[in-house]
């Protein structure tokens, strides 16, 4: 016997009889014990499998709900928010829960129906009840429910009642900005505005807001004012801007009537219409603006120089009149301030068929505007032009074009003539214009006959001291069926304030108006839609700190043109 | 040779148990990772309804029905802007004592008509103050809900 191994040593070997009962009782000691462990493995496994894996599985079941959040946020891109020039909210995107049923874990369907109930008064409960006890295991109850309507909904504490995680445009400010920022259908679609023609770059889920040129503040008082205007002269709607003329840039944008962005299904099709941007309309006396500029900048013609407005020009069968009739010879000045028809129709004559054209093409006024979003409407412009076409359009008949064409051509003339594009988009860099429309003194002569047009002529009730506001009235009988119905009107008035050096356009135009007590009946121009323009900038220059100061007045080398009435005819 | 294996066999239980104890820890951490990250995402999600909450509550038609019911302010006016020190009238505090409150306490009537008279004496017209007590707050509560 060795005794290499220590265990060895107290091994003994029994021979004989007696050795094989020993061997017989170790075999069933190894039997045994190999039993013992076997179970002790088995318990040890399942120990394991209780306390850490069933553990996890158990933490992450009871928080499924959240964990369904944060895996959507992981799959599904959230659309970008819009924001506007002060990063002001005007869209954004919500994850919202949708209330379903499984039937077949719900324990108490009549006190969970009631309970419904409750919370949403609108849900009748013998449906809500007859949901709950129909067969299946899924039902919707309701969709897109408030984070307060949820929490109602948890307290009551049904299993078989569970939520869905859904994105929601949102949009804060409501009906004030819907046609301009749009809306989107339920997956998340842009239909309209922004929300459409952006829609690759929203849905890319872009962390920086897509910031736009408007100003919410500028919004709600151009809206408010274009409201009321509406609402006193019962007109069938309006439409009103405000842009920046030294960048394009659109600071409001409105057309009223409009409506709830979230529910545009609800809203009449001429709600969604935008007419700031989409509409076209023969806008009247404010082209003469363009008439005026043109035969200042294209022929080298005098202020002074006479136009004879003695009669009604006969042309063909049409007659060319005048509303505001002075009955004898006017300088361009009063040609300008008194809107005469027939001075701007004779100053049409001059420039010529060709030059109008050419001009009313350089500003724009020809073809759809260019800016980022698809409601753009395309001017209607006579075909053939013929020489009646030039007289006509010399003061804004026969040509019809968006409110945001008028106010970015017009933008363009007291811009020192430097061609002015229309954005909605909020751009780094200060936009630069190379292209100069109208020499810069025309520009300056312009402004002189816009601030003389409220100072002395038919848009005085625009004035607003300190701002040196300047603009023309327009006042055009809406065509139906080919001819024109005088009782139909579009009562429009371009601003531009101060004159000196002009900051800003405000363009606000009215459709269908009627004449009130207040306007002695009338329901022009002058007496619509200049009083809300006044109103427009007498609360948004203060909001943007514009200080009203007394500077040179641009209009007074140009009051000697002006006969007055006592003088008589000159 | 027989003893290397024992020690073996100690190692292979020791680094078992701490192997598992690793996992394990490491295991509960992520548990607590994912809630955290849950926890944030929530977080993430309530800043986003209260942001778009905050604008819709300060929607300018919403604060100026508010203003017209509850303040005497109006948006200025061009004819009230005044652009030297010296335009500017002196500010009007009905309520406020003029100095330090000496230790016998004055009648809060007097330092108003104190103040009126020399107000009016500037000829600037005092804008009527409605106490706060006038102002529903119930309403206010309503209005916001």
């Amino acid at each position: 016997m060795t005794l290499s191994h220590p265990f060895q040593r107290k091994t003994l070997k029994i021979m004989g009889e007696r050795g094989s009962t020993l061997a017989l009782a170790r075999g069933r000691l190894v039997l045994l014990s190999a039993v013992f462990s076997l179970f002790f493995i088995v318990i040890t496994i399942r120990a394991f499998d209780v306390m850490v894996l069933q553990g996890t599985m158990k933490a992450s079941f009871s928080n499924k709900d959240e964990q369904s959040m944060v895996v959507r946020d992981k799959d599904k891109v959230r659309r970008s928010d819009i924001v506007d020039r002060n990063g002001v909210l005007l869209a954004t995107s919500l994850r919202v829960a949708s209330l379903y049923a499984d039937p077949k874990l719900i324990s108490d369907p009549a006190g969970s129906a009631k309970g419904l109930v409750r919370i949403f008064p609108e849900l009748v409960y013998g449906e809500v009840l007859q949901k709950l006890q129909s067969e299946g295991r899924f039902i919707w109850v309701r969709r897109n429910l408030t984070p307060d309507e949820q929490y109602r909904v948890l307290e009551i504490g049904d299993p078989g009642l569970s939520f869905r995680y859904e994105d929601k445009r949102i949009y804060p400010e409501g009906a004030l900005t819907s046609h301009i920022v749009g809306y989107t259908d339920v997956d998340g679609r842009g239909l309209g505005g922004i929300e459409r023609a952006f829609n690759n770059l929203l849905v890319t889920g872009e962390e920086a807001p897509l910031e736009l040129t408007l100003d919410i503040r500028i919004q709600h008082i151009l809206r408010r004012e274009l409201k009321k205007a509406v609402s006193d002269f019962r007109a069938k709607g309006g439409a009103g801007l405000v842009m920046d003329v030294k960048s394009g840039e659109v600071l409001a944008s409105v057309s009223y009537p409009d409506f709830d962005p979230h529910h545009p299904g609800h809203a009449a099709a001429e709600n969604l219409f935008n007419r700031a941007t989409l509409g076209v309309y023969e806008l009247g006396s404010t082209f003469k603006i363009f008439s005026t500029a043109a035969l200042l900048d294209l022929k080298n013609v005098a202020l002074g120089k006479k136009f004879d407005a003695t009669e009604p020009i006969k042309y063909g069968h049409f007659l060319i009149r005048d509303y505001h009739p002075q009955k004898r010879k006017l300088t361009i000045p009063e040609v300008f301030i008194y809107s005469s028809n027939i001075g701007s129709a004779l100053i049409g004559e001059m420039i010529g068929t060709e030059d109008l054209k050419k001009f009313y093409a350089d500003l724009g006024l020809l073809d759809a505007a260019n800016i980022e979003i698809g409601e753009v409407g395309k001017p209607i412009v006579p075909d053939p032009w013929r020489d009646i076409n030039t007289l006509t359009a010399s003061y804004g008949h026969g040509i019809a074009v968006s409110p945001l064409q008028l106010i970015t051509a017009v933008s363009t003339i007291v811009n020192e003539g430097y061609f002015v594009s229309p954005t909605f988009i909020k751009s780094s860099g200060p936009a630069e214009s190379v292209f100069q429309i109208v020499s810069p003194e025309t520009s300056k002569k312009m402004r002189g006959l816009l601030r003389l047009v409220v100072t002395e002529g038919t848009g005085g009730n625009a004035d607003v001291p300190g701002y040196l506001v300047g603009g023309k009235t327009g006042t055009a009988e809406k065509s139906a069926d080919g001819s024109y119905d005088r009782k139909k009107l579009i009562s429009s008035f371009i601003a531009v304030f101060p004159m000196d050096a002009p900051r800003y356009a405000v363009f606000v135009m009215v459709d269908e108006p009627k004449g009130t007590r207040e306007s002695f009946g009338y329901a022009t121009g002058g007496w619509v839609a200049a009083p809300a323009a006044g109103r427009v900038i007498a609360s948004m220059a203060p909001l943007l700190g514009m200080v009203p100061e007394q500077g040179p007045i641009p209009e007074e080398p140009l009051k000697r043109y002006i006969a007055h009435e006592e003088e008589g005819s000159l | 040779m027989r003893l290397s294996t024992l020690v073996a066999l100690v190692l292979a239980i020791g680094s078992g148990t701490l192997l598992f104890r690793v996992s394990q820890h490491v295991q509960s951490k992520e548990t607590e990772l994912q809630s955290i990250k849950q926890a944030i995402a929530r977080e993430e999600e309530s800043i986003r309804v209260l942001k778009a909450e905050w604008v819709y509550l300060n929607q300018p038609e919403r604060l100026e029905k508010l203003a017209d019911k509850y303040l005497d302010l109006q948006s200025p006016q061009v004819k009230r802007l005044k652009y030297q020190g010296e335009e500017v009238p002196e500010p009007f505090y009905p309520a406020l004592p003029k100095s330090k409150p000496s230790l016998t306490p004055q009648p809060a009537s007097l330092s108003v008509s104190h103040s009126l008279s020399e107000a009016s004496s500037q000829k600037t017209e005092p804008v009527t103050k409605k106490l706060r007590e006038d102002i529903n707050f119930n309403e206010l509560m309503e209005e916001k809900r």
